[in-house]
């Protein structure tokens, strides 16, 4: 795998050149721009050279939404314009400076632009959906946007020189941009100003709201989904809580999705703030460095859910150990993290299933009863390391052909990232082919495509399908919810190993990786269906011992519990001054 | 402060530029030569300062400026003129990106045997950034003297094949990663450590590791100390070069993979750093954490602990710390190791009646910003040490470092100073303060020279305690005895000083003379530093971690 090495060197390197070759280039082109314009006599090479750069700066604002990195770019050709200007034979000084002195304001403002631009996005603390806390990471103007005008009025002062016209209509121009820019500057001051008195005013807004839990969400940008998974299942608890971020990156997508408040804490001194009396319990949902400076508060119960359960080291990471409770879905949790010599003591787990699982339908027919079947295939990708392929998609076709001669609907739901390898892509356009004819020839609906992979959720092919085949994965343990009959590919061809591996295996048909034991399984997983029992006792394992039609209420009474019980210590942390000094 | 530090940055940058505007102006647009000559000089002056305080990048645009208004002056349309032009801009906007190729951060090693550190760089870096103002300079010299542009175009010329050479030479080294790291994996798979300490942790403080250092080099096996910050790597490379034993710095959590080598049996802790993560997760690895003290403050019973495997604490309190704070920690996690560092306190068997001359120590902590947390006793410090003298006590007074930033604590020791000086000139007896207590004496030497102790609440109490020797503690909040008691369980063995001093005299009684806390003593010593022979304490320590390797 030496390419892929060679490979990851080179983003690595890259990854510092692609804005330094950027830059090396503007800033070149820039240079003989001033060079032209303001040395030479060939001032149109110089003009030339300008617009390319402009040009240039205009992609990269439409591509980056953000200009204000090549302001020394733009003052040297600004410069150049200037002293062009000033040096021209038709021009007056003494006549018409007014161009000379809208330039140098322009040339200011955009080298105070970076600090400015730190004025305006600075926020210690935003705070929405809470009545009585009016701050808002709302900005009268963006900086890119007034820094993308700069650089228009730049343009056009550079065409006004060129083309020796009349001076005014940049300047009014210019005058308007330098009022935008004084009006956001002073809207953020104020904004600022408010926040610094803030302490106070969030206080008093959360003492009223009386939140009695938080959930606090620390993680690197676009994993908002792992919150949006608990939102609905934390509302049931049917108490009031707050949520605290601690990147601003969050805040909008999560503000939107809750009516609860949302407080993004950007420095820790904040959290002071926010732990209110009320509180009595925190929930987390990673474990994100910072989750640390809130653990601190212990007079405070908290409370760890993670985001899924799998196999992977993110489900035994020895950092669960310093919160108050583990809530797991099943028993199979709590002994991973015994497997992997990760000792949490045993009162601190709680199981309480998964809730977000109770929209699988149970189904307890046996598939024998069961007139014209539907299964589902669903296929993982094929990764980046080829020891971790557990993508079964080339033995796809034997599959789906077999299925279709069982005269068996199919639903194919192969994983989002399988079209990164093309290779994949070819046997899935192969497989929706085969689908395609038979649906014409038969008339069955098989589900496939856009439909099956984006518009129907994954619990929705589940409850339309009555076994599933899959590959190693996640969906496999939502899937024992169902207690339908589930088949597993072994690719990585573990033989008899496979189910230490993967413990689900033991509750699945397991099709070898070269799939010749094909026909048995379809019987096993379609007809016999021979470890009903095994399956039902996984389930419980995985997913805990809970009733279908109350299972999402395991994790919201073992909430309230918690919840509405406050935590004793002998002192508290947030009462506590620093006793001891050395 | 840090946004104050951030915001002083920003506005400097914005005088700079803002001169460099002005600088531009007066060059390129107007006949004040010599005001632009004046500001652009200040303006370098200025711009140069800065480099040499806190790096190069950030004054790119002021640079820029003055290179394009220099030029603008000179007005020579020449070929070398414009050559310059374009070699200045190329080497002052291409700074940042040399800084990002030189100062990537890469693994490093010191006093590990067998492995030389990476050659350096032909050209020291620091002078290529030295050399831009420099070249401005000259070209404002040689535009203002109207001289020809060849002499500072062939300059530039150097100049930049010099940033070239480095810059290529600094890509190369980052490129040969792998072989770099495959020398130093050698290297550390042959001196084959057994265990680790991995430190990060904010600047100085290092003498975490310093207090451990003695005790894991007698577990008597090859070792290594991992750090995480780039000060901490130099301070502590230094200390542990006498031992010889190897630092690595591991400025990446990728780094952190190289380090951990087949025989790596355990890792040490002595906080709880926010990167401590990065090693954890090798779950292969017993991880142990120390901690540097143990006290009862928050960071004794911080809930991240939980983490690791083990938790060495020096006796039966630092567990009960956590639960009592509400920090549930299996108790199968800790080991009882007692405090090493104390076995250089002598432990006495002498009791104090039948002792003369006695000498006695008052060790008084700084007042601090809280009031509701203001322990420090010298309100009553003149009260304390007259009754001393009365007594023909011969003393030794140590206050807290931090004393003097408070001006009515100085005054009060250099009162208290003054009397010791003017009993010491009338009886003859040897009283030790100022800087030959403070600064000549460490805090155990102190504990070893007196037969009794008078302190504040502070740390030292739980390590005197080791001494066996009486002590008694002021209670300067006048908290009730049973409060005190619980916030301060210590207090158990300490005959306590009410904050007005009204007792003194019964509490000097106990301390120098009946001392009916002798028993009380032993037993809260146990609790608090483990039980364990005086002769060989600091072999628990070892014992334990030997178990783990």
């Amino acid at each position: 795998m030496k390419w892929i090495e060679m490979s990851r060197m080179l983003a690595k390197v890259t990854s510092i050149n692609n804005s330094t070759l950027l830059r090396l280039g503007l800033s070149t082109l820039a240079m003989l721009a001033f060079v032209f314009t303001a040395l030479t006599s060939w001032s149109w090479v110089g003009f030339a050279f300008a617009g390319l750069v402009l040009l240039a700066l205009g992609a990269w604002f439409i591509v980056q939404r953000r200009a204000s990195d090549y302001a020394d770019v733009q003052v040297l050709m600004l410069g150049g314009f200037l002293v062009n200007y000033d040096l021209h034979p038709n021009l007056s000084l003494a006549a018409d400076h007014s161009l000379l002195v809208t330039g140098v304001i322009v040339m200011a403002l955009m080298l105070t632009q970076p600090l400015f631009e730190r004025i305006v996005n600075r926020t210690t603390m935003t705070v929405a959906n809470l009545p009585g806390a009016p701050f808002q990471a709302n900005k009268l103007l963006n900086p890119s946007v007034l820094y993308a005008a700069l650089t228009v009025v730049v343009a056009l002062i550079g065409i006004t020189v060129a083309t020796v016209s009349k001076p005014w209509p940049v300047e009014i121009i210019a005058g308007v941009v330098v009022l935008a820019q004084i009006g956001a500057v002073g809207h953020a001051v104020v904004r600022l100003l408010r926040e610094h008195l803030a302490p106070s005013i969030l206080r008093d807004a959360l003492a009223r709201y009386q939140p009695e839990f938080a959930l606090y969400f620390s993680a690197p940008d676009n994993t908002e989904y792992h919150i949006a998974m608990w939102l609905p299942y934390l509302e049931r608890i049917g108490r009031p809580f707050i949520i605290i971020l601690r990147e601003e990156q969050a805040f909008k997508t999560i503000s939107r999705t809750t009516k609860s408040p949302v407080i993004y804490c950007f420095a820790v001194p904040a959290l002071d703030n926010v732990v209110v009396p009320s509180l009595r319990a925190v929930y987390y949902v990673n474990n994100g460095s910072k989750n640390a400076h809130m653990v601190r508060f212990n007079d405070l119960t908290h409370i760890q859910l993670l985001h899924g359960d799998s196999d992977k080291a993110s489900s035994f990471n020895p950092v669960t150990a310093m919160f108050d409770r583990v809530y797991v879905a099943g028993r199979a949790a709590i002994d991973r993290y015994a497997a992997n010599d990760v000792y949490i003591a045993p009162e601190k787990f709680v199981i309480v299933g998964r809730p977000q699982v109770e929209e699988v339908a149970v189904v307890r027919t046996p598939i024998s009863q069961i007139g014209p079947k539907t299964v589902l295939y669903a296929t993982t990708w094929s990764g980046i390391y080829s020891d971790a392929n557990y993508c079964s998609l080339a033995n796809g076709k034997k599959i789906i052909a077999a299925l279709l001669d069982r005269d068996v609907t199919v639903i194919l739901r192969p994983h989002p990232y399988t079209n990164r390898n093309p290779e994949s892509k070819t046997i899935i356009a192969a497989m929706i082919q085969m689908l395609a004819a038979d649906s014409a020839k038969t008339g069955r609906k098989h589900l496939y495509g856009t439909l099956a992979q984006q518009e129907m959720s994954l619990f929705e092919c589940f409850n339309k399908a009555d076994a599933m085949i899959s590959d190693v994965s996640g969906v496999a343990s939502d899937f024992l919810y169902s207690e339908k009959p589930l088949a597993l590919t072994d690719m990585v061809n573990e033989g008899s190993e496979f189910a230490t591996s993967f413990p689900l295996a033991k509750a699945a048909y397991v099709l070898g990786q070269d799939a010749s034991n094909l026909d048995q399984v379809l019987d096993q997983l379609l007809e016999t269906d021979p470890i009903v029992a095994t399956r039902r006792a996984m389930k419980e394992y995985y997913l805990g011992d809970f009733p279908p039609d109350d299972y999402a209420n395991a994790f919201v009474r073992a909430s309230r519990d918690d919840v509405l019980t406050r935590k004793v210590v002998a002192v508290a942390t947030r009462d506590a001054v620093a006793t001891v000094n050395s | 402060v840090g946004i104050k530090d951030k915001l002083r940055a920003a506005a400097v940058v914005v005088v700079l530029n803002g001169l460099a505007v002005l600088a531009f102006v007066a060059l390129a647009l107007t006949s004040w030569r010599g005001v632009g000559y004046a500001l652009a000089a200040v303006t370098l002056v200025g711009v140069t300062w800065r480099a040499l305080t806190s790096g190069f990048g950030p004054a790119v645009v002021a640079e820029l400026l003055l290179t394009a208004g220099l030029l603008a002056d000179y007005r020579v349309d020449d070929f070398p003129l414009v050559g310059t032009g374009i070699l200045l801009t190329l080497l002052i906007v291409n700074q940042p990106a040399l800084e990002l190729v030189v100062d990537r951060p890469e693994i490093q090693a010191a006093n590990l045997p067998g492995y030389r550190a990476e050659a350096d760089l032909l050209i020291p870096p620091t002078i290529l950034y030295a050399a831009t103002p420099v070249w401005i300079a000259l070209l404002g010299v040689s535009a203002a003297a109207r001289w020809s542009a060849w002499p500072i175009a062939i300059g530039v010329t150097v100049g930049a094949i010099g940033a070239i050479v480095v810059g290529v030479q600094a890509l190369r080294i980052r490129l040969r990663g792998p072989w770099t790291s495959q020398r130093l994996r050698n290297a550390l798979e042959h001196y084959d450590p057994a265990f680790a300490l991995h430190f990060s942790a904010p600047d100085h403080t290092e003498y975490h590791v310093d207090m451990w250092r003695p005790y894991l080099e007698r577990i008597g096996r090859p070792w290594i100390i991992v750090v995480r910050e780039p000060q901490p790597f130099a301070t502590c490379s230094k200390a542990a070069a006498a031992a010889g034993i190897p630092v690595l710095y591991c400025p990446l959590i990728e780094h952190v993979d190289e380090v951990v080598t087949t025989g790596l049996r355990a890792v040490f802790y002595v906080n709880n750093g926010m990167k401590n993560t990065h090693m954890v997760r090798f779950n292969r690895l017993t991880h142990i954490q120390l901690l540097h003290g143990d006290s009862d403050k928050a960071s004794s019973f911080n809930p991240v602990t939980a983490m690791f495997d083990r938790i060495f604490v020096a006796g039966q309190a630092g567990i009960d710390r956590y639960a009592a704070n509400g920090v549930l920690i299996p108790r199968e996690k800790f080991d009882i190791v007692g405090r090493p560092q104390v076995e250089t306190i002598t432990v006495t068997h002498d009791r104090i009646r039948d002792l003369t001359d006695k000498v006695v120590l008052y060790a008084t902590t700084w007042v601090s910003h809280y009031d509701d947390a203001n322990y420090s006793s010298l309100r009553i410090g003149e009260q304390i040490i007259t009754k001393l003298l009365e007594r023909k006590a011969t003393v030794i007074l140590r206050p807290h470092p931090y004393t003097d930033r408070d001006p009515t604590s100085a005054r009060q020791i250099a009162r208290l100073q003054q009397i010791l000086a003017d009993d010491r000139s009338t009886t003859g007896r040897a009283h030790v303060f100022g800087a030959a207590a403070s600064t000549s004496l460490t805090v155990f030497d102190c504990a070893n020279r007196v037969d009794a102790m008078i302190s504040d609440v502070s740390g030292i109490a739980s390590d005197f305690l080791y001494s066996g020797k009486p002590f008694a503690m002021t209670n300067m909040l006048g908290d009730q005895a049973a409060d005190f008691e619980a916030s301060f369980p210590l207090a158990r063995a300490a005959y306590v000083i009410d904050k007005d001093g009204s007792n003194l005299d019964d509490v000097l009684d106990n301390l120098l003379t009946h001392d009916p806390l002798e028993q009380i003593r032993r037993d809260v010593k146990i609790y608090y530093l483990g039980d364990f022979d005086e002769e060989t304490y600091a072999d628990g320590f070892i014992t334990a971690a030997r178990r783990y390797l």
